[in-house]
């Protein structure tokens, strides 16, 4: 839809936050289990925001909305400065640190999870975003605007959708790393910087391309630590990208969108 | 060749005589005004490659840091004098543009945007590896207290560049520019090497960001991967752009001003993050009232400043 | 949103206008009120991160800054020249960086007219501060920049009252020369900057130079998310010691991989992390055990006018801010006691009188030796090794300050 959400890492750190919440509060609640509660949550705020705010600026010249979320996110990150204090916390769960061992190899079960649920959630999204009539309209919207505004899209209110979407899961991806990560106002910077270029890589417009990258940026950054030290893992995973895109412009399984 | 819109002229008639204030100033206001003078410079050099070109830059930053690690390496190991190092680092980060460029520039939008915001990460990486570069430890420059005098040069620098960015605005090497950020094929079509301009257009924002961070090298005297690398100065060199008017001549400079008093007026009044939940405000609301930034209102004329003008943007540019 | 008409539109972009002035507005009402500028008050200066990656560590900075700002007001302030001055600190937020830093030390002087800088959280941002200082000849007292490269310039006016960065991971094998069965093999891991490569340099050169085996020995990008690569190639080495040089949240992600992947050691240290109350928050009872490099302990034995004694400083500490004081408070509680001794000391506001009392101090304080060298590094405070036990921080080195005896070897994940 062409718009650059910086404030995806505050989405993020708002998703994990809540999930912290839910934690430590009365309820107890197991961070899997906050998923679908902090994707709520979010996808309330995304879309708020988009329809408030950001529909203001989507036919405004370049970046535009770049500018705008950028507003948005360095509000939020100090809002939650201000309320939560930089104090670090962190999710232990009764299975965290447990492992899964087999054949001479360690993988921790949050992870496995962790990796499970991105998958999950991705088929969803696609199949979502090719079945569904929202889906389709959302699609036709991301083609041409008017055309899609012509026929019968309330075109404010799929960007809106689209941003909520996108919003939630940003929380579900927060929820997900709360419990491997320290959760700090900041920890979002970091986790957007790595959403780019893992979209980019993967290829734009495209559902399964987010998921493609993330696994194949994961393994390279991984196996670039283990060849050439942990210095360099992203300079290698850096030169891999310019590589990918050198040979395939719209990322690994992208295409020019017309 | 035409004359520039008077806005232009006011600014840098105003940053000529600006020349004229560092006795008349403390410390602090000549410290803040030299950062301003240099946000201003990398505001300038981004605008060439991503307000007239076209082509959003996510890694401009790259050139900074390289720029200023040269400085410090050519002044450190080859005891070479300041203004020798800064013609290296300029050199050094046009080369480093043009290398890079001929690549990566074939790249659009936003695979653009993400392969120099790659090109920056990376770089860090690398130069925090770097033995003769310090690693992870940074490198010091030989100290200079003259304080005034880098007030000077980073306004040298910033008065060239707008004078650059005007001739550029006004030769056929702009103009392909802006045709290229408005229909690059049919730019090429029309017999312009969009590859050859694009290029260009990088190598000289490069050059002038690279000038710009040998130049702050220097003044800090002290240098590491992540001060000067930093995605921040990426992220504010665009938005200073973006509130000036991008593809203008001194847009950038207004938008790198409107910022830079922002941020340090409310910087000065409390240490709480609420200043910058207040400027963030700030940034939303200007955002959406002037989508194109302050240029379009300045270069207009009066007539601009009507409600209807207001109006009819701001129906043009939501959904 | 789509404004039904004209007039929805103009009284947006009215009450923006209105809603943009009334924020700067607010804003610059709700400003910190400048503390009076009158003959009685010592204004001190400080720009500490409260925002960014070391807003923890800026935070705890500030509450040690604070601790002694109201504690010596309440005693009627402080004597110089036989004239009581209350003390007021100004603070600046530097957001981490310490190019910012630079510019608001700058501002703290030549806006502020601030002459006592307390210096910023950090070797980088103290790094950046202290050319400024150099060139306005404003003293500077550091309890937290450790890194001996700041020192390393021939500056005259910072002084670093905290033991060197070298010396922070040395304790823990000192500790372990004196454990049966004397452990060996030693797994080093640093992050990427200034100060941890120097505390890294450190006991490596100290585990050389006393019959340790060094088998793994890697460097990590400051800001990494993912260490688990890195736990997997130490478990491979099997080493008796893990040693950590880094910060904070490098010293819990550690340690979460190493649990992840069962990485089992005799002992583990870090060389900042343990210390905070946070570490023992966020692990819960897998931080027992975990040791620390500590510019300072509660259990120490120092005693001093100003505060009494290390255990009366906790006490009056832990009743103000509900939290056991680590290091990082009293440092920073320490370096403005040593400006208290300094200007007590030269008789004098003059600044140049109290670097130079600074200077040629010799004092005992609740923190520890306070003298500094030709360089401003003070070299004659040892440092200790504090151990989490039963979630509690325990000193079990020197062997004089120790307060229990240490946990070794460690029992295994999820028996601590």
């Amino acid at each position: 839809m062409n718009v650059i959400n910086i404030a995806h890492g505050a989405f993020i750190m708002l998703g994990a936050y809540l999930t912290y919440w839910l934690f430590v509060g009365p309820m107890h609640l197991d961070p899997f289990l906050s998923i679908p509660l902090a994707m709520l949550a979010m996808f309330v705020l995304a879309y708020l925001l988009q329809r408030v705010l950001v529909n203001q600026v989507i036919r405004a010249p370049m970046l535009a909305t770049f500018l705008l979320t950028f507003g948005i996110s360095i509000m939020i990150a100090n809002l939650a400065q201000i309320f939560w204090s930089s104090d670090i916390r962190e999710i232990t769960t009764a299975y965290s640190g447990t492992s899964l061992s087999f054949g001479g190899l360690t993988v921790p079960w949050v992870r496995l999870w962790t990796l499970l649920i991105a998958i999950v959630l991705t088929i969803a999204l696609q199949a979502f975003m090719t079945r569904s009539k929202i889906g389709r309209a959302i699609r036709a919207t991301s083609m041409d605007v008017d055309a899609a505004r012509l026929s019968g899209v309330g075109v404010a209110n799929i960007y809106a959708l689209t941003f909520g979407i996108g919003g939630a899961l940003a929380a579900a991806a927060g929820s997900l790393v709360s419990v491997s990560y320290a959760i700090t106002p900041s920890m979002g910077d970091s986790f957007l910087v790595r959403a780019f270029v893992v979209s980019v890589l993967g290829g734009l417009g495209n559902v399964t391309g987010a998921l493609v990258g993330g696994l194949v940026y994961g393994v390279i950054e991984s196996f670039g630590a283990l060849w050439f030290g942990e210095g360099f893992k992203d300079v290698v995973a850096m030169v891999a990208l310019l590589l990918v895109l050198l040979f395939r412009p719209y990322g690994l399984i992208g295409r020019a969108t017309a | 060749m035409q004359r520039g819109p008077a806005v232009t002229y006011i600014i840098l008639g105003l940053l000529a005589l600006s020349a004229l204030l560092p006795p008349h100033l403390n410390g602090n206001w000549v410290h803040v005004l030299t950062l301003f003078f240099m946000m201003s410079c990398l505001a300038q050099a981004w605008n060439l490659i991503g307000g007239y070109a076209g082509y959003a830059s996510f890694g401009n930053v790259t050139f900074f840091g390289t720029g200023a690690y040269t400085c410090a390496y050519v002044m450190n190991e080859l005891h070479w004098p300041f203004f020798a190092a800064t013609a290296c680092a300029v050199v050094v980060g046009a080369a480093l543009a043009a290398l890079l460029g001929w690549p990566i520039l074939r790249l659009r939008g936003h695979y653009f945007a993400i392969a120099t915001l790659g090109i920056a990460i990376g770089m860090q990486a690398l130069v925090a590896e770097l033995p003769p570069l310090g690693k992870g430890s940074g490198m010091t420059l030989p100290i200079n207290s003259n304080f005034h005098f880098f007030y000077w040069v980073m306004l040298g620098i910033l008065i060239v560049s707008i004078v650059l960015t005007a001739f550029i605005s006004r030769s056929r090497f702009g103009y392909a520019l802006v045709a290229i950020r408005e229909n690059e094929e049919a730019a090429a079509a029309l017999g312009i090497n969009a590859a050859r301009m694009k290029v260009a257009a990088w190598a000289v924002s490069a050059a002038i960001t690279a000038a710009a961070g040998a130049t702050y090298a220097y003044w800090t005297s002290f240098i590491d991967p992540p001060t000067v690398f930093d995605l921040n100065f990426n992220v504010l060199m665009i938005i200073m752009v973006l509130l000036g008017g991008a593809g203008s001549v001194v847009g950038p400079t207004i938008g790198s001003f409107i910022l830079s008093s922002i941020g340090e007026y409310l910087g000065a009044q409390s240490v709480s993050p609420w200043h910058t939940v207040v400027l963030g405000a700030i940034i939303i609301l200007v955002v959406i009232v002037l989508p194109r930034g302050l240029m379009p209102y300045l270069t207009g004329g009066l007539r601009a400043w009507n409600l209807n003008a207001l109006r009819a943007q701001l129906r043009a540019s939501r959904i | 949103m789509g404004f039904a008409n004209d007039r929805h539109h103009r009284l947006f972009a009215f009450l923006t206008g209105i809603a943009a002035a009334a924020l700067l507005a607010v804003t610059g009402a709700a400003g910190t009120p400048q503390p009076a500028a009158a003959d009685d008050v010592i204004t001190f200066g400080a720009a500490l991160s409260a925002t960014g990656r070391d807003a923890r560590e800026g935070a705890l900075t500030k509450e040690g800054y604070d601790f002694w700002a109201d504690y010596v007001n309440a005693q009627g302030g402080i004597k110089v020249a036989g004239k009581m001055y209350k003390v007021a600190i100004k603070y600046y937020d530097d957001a981490s960086d310490s190019a910012t830093s630079a510019k608001l030390v700058e501002r703290l002087i030549t806006q502020d007219n601030i002459k006592f800088i307390l210096a910023p959280y950090g070797s980088s941002a103290t790094f950046a501060a202290s050319a400024i200082t150099e060139k306005y000849q404003v003293p500077m007292v550091d309890p937290n920049g450790a890194a001996e490269a700041i020192f390393n310039r021939g500056f005259h006016y910072t002084f670093a009252i905290l033991s060197p960065a070298k010396k922070y991971l040395q304790g823990i094998l000192e500790l372990a020369q004196t454990m049966h069965p004397r452990p060996t093999t030693v797994a080093v891991l640093a992050a990427n900057d200034q100060f941890s490569i120097e505390v890294a340099a450190g006991v490596r050169d100290y585990a050389k130079q006393n019959g340790f085996t060094e088998v793994f020995y890697s460097e990590y990008p400051p800001d990494t998310k993912d260490v688990a690569t890195l736990l997997t190639q130490v478990k491979a080495k099997n080493p008796d010691i893990i040693l950590g040089s880094g910060h904070l949240q490098d010293s819990l992600l550690i340690m979460r991989a190493a649990k992840d992947q069962g990485v089992q050691s005799k002992i583990i240290g870090f060389s900042v992390g343990p210390s905070t109350p946070d570490f023992i928050t966020s692990l819960g009872p897998d931080a027992n055990g975990v040791m620390g490099g500590a510019q300072w302990t509660t259990a120490l034995t120092y005693t001093d006018p100003v505060f009494g004694s290390a255990q009366r400083y906790t006490r009056l500490f832990q009743a103000k801010y509900n939290h056991l004081p680590d290091y990082h408070n009293a440092e920073s509680s320490a370096a403005c006691e040593t400006f208290q001794y300094a200007m007590a000391k030269a008789g004098s506001l003059d600044p140049d009188k109290v670097r130079d009392a600074l200077a040629s101090l010799d004092i005992d304080t609740f923190y520890g030796k306070i003298k500094f060298d030709s360089r401003g590094v003070n070299i004659y405070k040892p440092m200790a090794v504090e151990q989490i036990q039963k979630g509690v921080h325990e000193t079990v080195w020197p062997e004089d300050a120790a307060n229990a005896k240490p946990i070794y070897p460690l029992p295994p994940w999820g028996k601590r």
